[in-house]
């Protein structure tokens, strides 16, 4: 029996301090005050998604950023017009927003959701709430493989989420995309619910749990130096913007 | 143990009962199994024992259900949970954790055991279930047959009274099967109350104390466990159960074509995922115009990726594909093949069937009529103004089949048509495929369900570690063969 796998992966942080960064993620990027504070906080994304190993999402996540930051560059060189401005604020819209979900998804990936409803436990966060949360981290993987499988079957008959389709008709595209998402996905939550009643989800007591989950020292010492790496971005960057 | 006393029981929103005046009793430590085909009740009941009944699922119940010598009217959900372990039919819908341990340990958690006490039972059903192998597995890596086990350790590792298990068998093949059976005879024996929902029932056959069947929500047989040994093939069909005896089923006698055009060839095919284990190396096939192959295999050895590459989906790292004698790129391959996949509701996007019929292409004046005439032979004539996702699980599949036929391609792949089926709707998609068949299409079909496949194909294509191992006809002479492949053993005559 390994009990203490968290010893494994020494990096592993505890769901609470992982939550927490992603709320300080979401909140500072919201408040970078130059594009230099942006960078720094997508480099700092990459470094989380590093560290916990998880390679093909780090891969991912650069190359989302990097397109941001190309169509940023390639903004810079288009003369000053309305469309420009529109297209500007939109950009700086996403690029601060995308960091919310990203993070969100670097505390999804691997998630032990067990855990995750015990940390919140402990937090006396209401039960509701948490199994709502807890639910919406286990489905993200479901829905992928479930999203692979509707893809498939738009190309082969003949509305797939090609260039051209989804430019000649971007409004039925997405329908035809989402409909199965939601039918399939009412009927997996359905069935998932009653699962988890019947195996005492909603019972009253209290909820113990088979591996310890607790916050130690390393927990603080890492969710702490991220914390001030974050801050230093973006006082310094400040100073550097002035 | 279980007393269901006159139960009459109505979903809200159906037009008719699901269940009449059943009564029932089930004594400590019997394995009862509830017969019957889909739709005829037999879920319902489980969900009276589990409480579902009325609580999650809604409706107008009558009669009283008592639990371990309580009414379960005075009781929630959740209160059974310690009495009551429930496993469902499709694994993939029932777990909570990413890792098989954390899985396990969920039940336990829920209810407050202490860790120490927690971790002995994991321990131990590990060990019972025979599942070591299993255990710290990220859930995502299981075959269904896996799944399917650690749904029961988890429930098993609570230490319920009673056992409910919902047509588990479904969603697994041959081999898996099997070791549901020894699991289920290992719970049997420490003197578990059983009761499951089946229509699948050869691998039940030797330890059934009692089995009961349900048609339109009546009970209107009652077999011991003899009966049900002897039950023969004939006598299950007509129930609208799955064969009992399988080796003894015979492929249809078929005049065979020889020399069929080739329709569809590949050759030297490969393919590579990035990264993880699953490939196929140098597949080669060939299969005229009218022959069903039936691709098996054991799960995870690339069934689902060829029928991908076959259809464009996916791409080949090497080899060629030839329709009709041309090399063809994925590209063509989309246009010129369809996919029937596993659950319809993947497949289906618009707002009505007759709709749907017509997505993707112009419906003129022809199409229309073919449409028509589809839908008439699929007996959904009278639906074509409903939404399909209000149709049952058969009509939406053989909606899905007449989708296929409008897009009239040489080339029709099916991935696991009869999985969860009962004995009718497997013979009419059986049917369905040979009048595609006979219109001189070729199908390739995926599939683990033995008897389907004796019925349907008339060829086997055996898949091992990514190749083809052997490719023969399905003939009476070959069933042995056939039926070590599928069930991974040796055939004791």
């Amino acid at each position: 029996m390994s009990r203490d796998i968290r010893h494994i992966r020494f990096l592993e942080l505890d769901p609470r301090m992982k939550l927490l960064l992603v709320v300080v993620f979401a909140s500072a990027t919201f408040s970078a005050p130059n594009l230099l504070a942006l960078i720094w906080m997508y480099l700092l994304v990459v470094v989380l998604y590093l560290a916990r190993g998880l390679w093909l999402g780090a891969k991912k996540t650069a190359m989302l950023f990097a397109v941001f930051l190309l169509i940023n560059l390639i903004l810079s060189f288009v003369p000053q017009s309305k469309f420009a401005a529109g297209v500007g604020m939109i950009l700086f819209m996403l690029e601060r927003v995308v960091v919310f979900f990203v993070m969100g998804a670097w505390m999804g990936s691997k998630l032990r959701v067990s855990d995750f409803v015990t940390a919140m436990q402990n937090m006396h966060v209401p039960k509701g709430g948490t199994i709502a949360l807890a639910v919406a981290f286990r489905y993200i993987p479901t829905v992928q493989d479930e999203f692979r499988f509707i893809k498939n079957t738009m190309m082969l008959r003949g509305i797939g989420l090609t260039v051209r389709n989804v430019l000649l008709h971007p409004v039925k595209t997405c329908e035809y995309a989402i409909v199965p998402l939601i039918i399939r996905s009412m009927t997996i939550s359905d069935e998932l619910a009653a699962s988890a009643m019947t195996r005492g989800l909603d019972l009253e007591s209290k909820r113990t749990s088979y591996r310890e989950v607790r916050l130690r020292a390393t927990d603080f010492l890492y969710a702490g130096a991220v914390i001030s790496a974050v801050i230093a971005g973006i006082v310094g960057s400040a100073l550097l913007g002035r | 143990m279980i007393q269901i006393e006159h139960v009459s029981f109505q979903y809200a929103n159906a037009k008719e009962p699901a269940l009449r005046d059943v009564s029932l009793t089930i004594q400590k430590g019997e394995f009862v199994v509830l017969l019957g085909s889909s739709g005829c009740g037999k879920t319902t009941i489980t969900r009276l024992i589990n409480r579902l009944v009325p609580e999650f699922f809604e409706g107008e119940l009558e009669g009283r259900v008592f639990v371990d010598g309580q009414n379960t009217d005075e009781l929630s959900i959740q209160d059974l949970a310690g009495v009551v372990g429930s496993v469902f039919q499709d694994p993939r819908s029932q777990f909570f954790a990413t890792d098989t341990t954390a899985e396990i340990a969920f039940s336990c958690e829920n209810v407050g055991i202490p860790r120490e006490e927690i971790c002995r039972r994991i321990e131990q059903a590990a060990n019972d279930l025979q599942i070591q192998r299993l255990l710290e597995r990220s859930i995502f890596e299981l075959s269904s047959g896996e799944k399917q086990s650690i749904a029961i350790a988890s429930v098993y590792a609570l230490a319920p009274k009673i056992l409910v298990l919902d047509e588990p068998s479904a969603n697994l093949d041959a081999a898996a099967t099997e070791h549901l059976m020894e699991i289920l005879h290992t719970l049997k024996q420490q003197g578990y109350t059983i009761i499951i929902s089946e229509h699948r029932i050869h691998y039940l056959k030797d330890i059934a104390d009692r089995a009961v069947l349900i048609e339109y929500g009546q009970i209107t047989r009652e077999l011991d466990a003899s009966a049900f040994r002897s039950l023969s093939n004939e006598e299950a069909n007509r129930m609208g159960l799955r064969s009992t005896d399988l080796l003894s089923i015979r492929p249809p006698v078929t005049q065979k074509k020889t020399g069929a055009e080739e329709q569809i060839c590949l050759e030297n095919l490969s393919y590579r995922y990035t990264r993880e284990s699953e490939t196929l190396a140098n597949v080669n096939l060939s299969a005229g115009k009218g022959d069903i192959v039936g691709i098996v295999g054991t799960n995870g050895v690339g069934k689902s990726t060829l029928l991908e590459i076959v259809c464009g989906l996916k791409k080949e790292t090497n080899g060629e594909v030839r329709f009709g004698g041309q090399a063809v790129n994925s590209k063509t391959r989309v246009r010129d093949t369809f996919l029937v996949m596993q659950s319809s509701d993947y497949q289906l996007f618009t707002e009505s069937v007759e709709k749907e019929l017509f997505l993707g292409n112009d419906g003129n004046e022809e199409l229309q009529k073919k449409g028509r005439m589809l839908l008439e032979r699929m007996g959904l004539l009278d639906y074509r103004q409903q939404h399909p996702a209000s149709m049952s699980g058969g009509q939406k599949q053989r909606l899905c089949i007449a989708v296929a036929c409008m897009k009239d391609t040489d080339v029709i792949c099916f991935d696991e048509p009869t999985s969860g089926l009962d004995y009718s709707s497997m013979v009419n998609v059986s049917s369905l495929l040979h009048e595609l068949a006979e219109q001189g299409k070729t199908l390739l079909v995926t599939t683990h369900d033995y008897e389907f496949l004796m019925h349907t194909c008339t060829h086997i294509c055996y898949l091992l570690n990514g190749r083809v191992e052997s490719f023969f006809p399905v003939e009476p002479r070959y069933t042995p063969q056939i039926y070590s492949i599928l069930f991974q053993k040796e055939v004791v005559l």
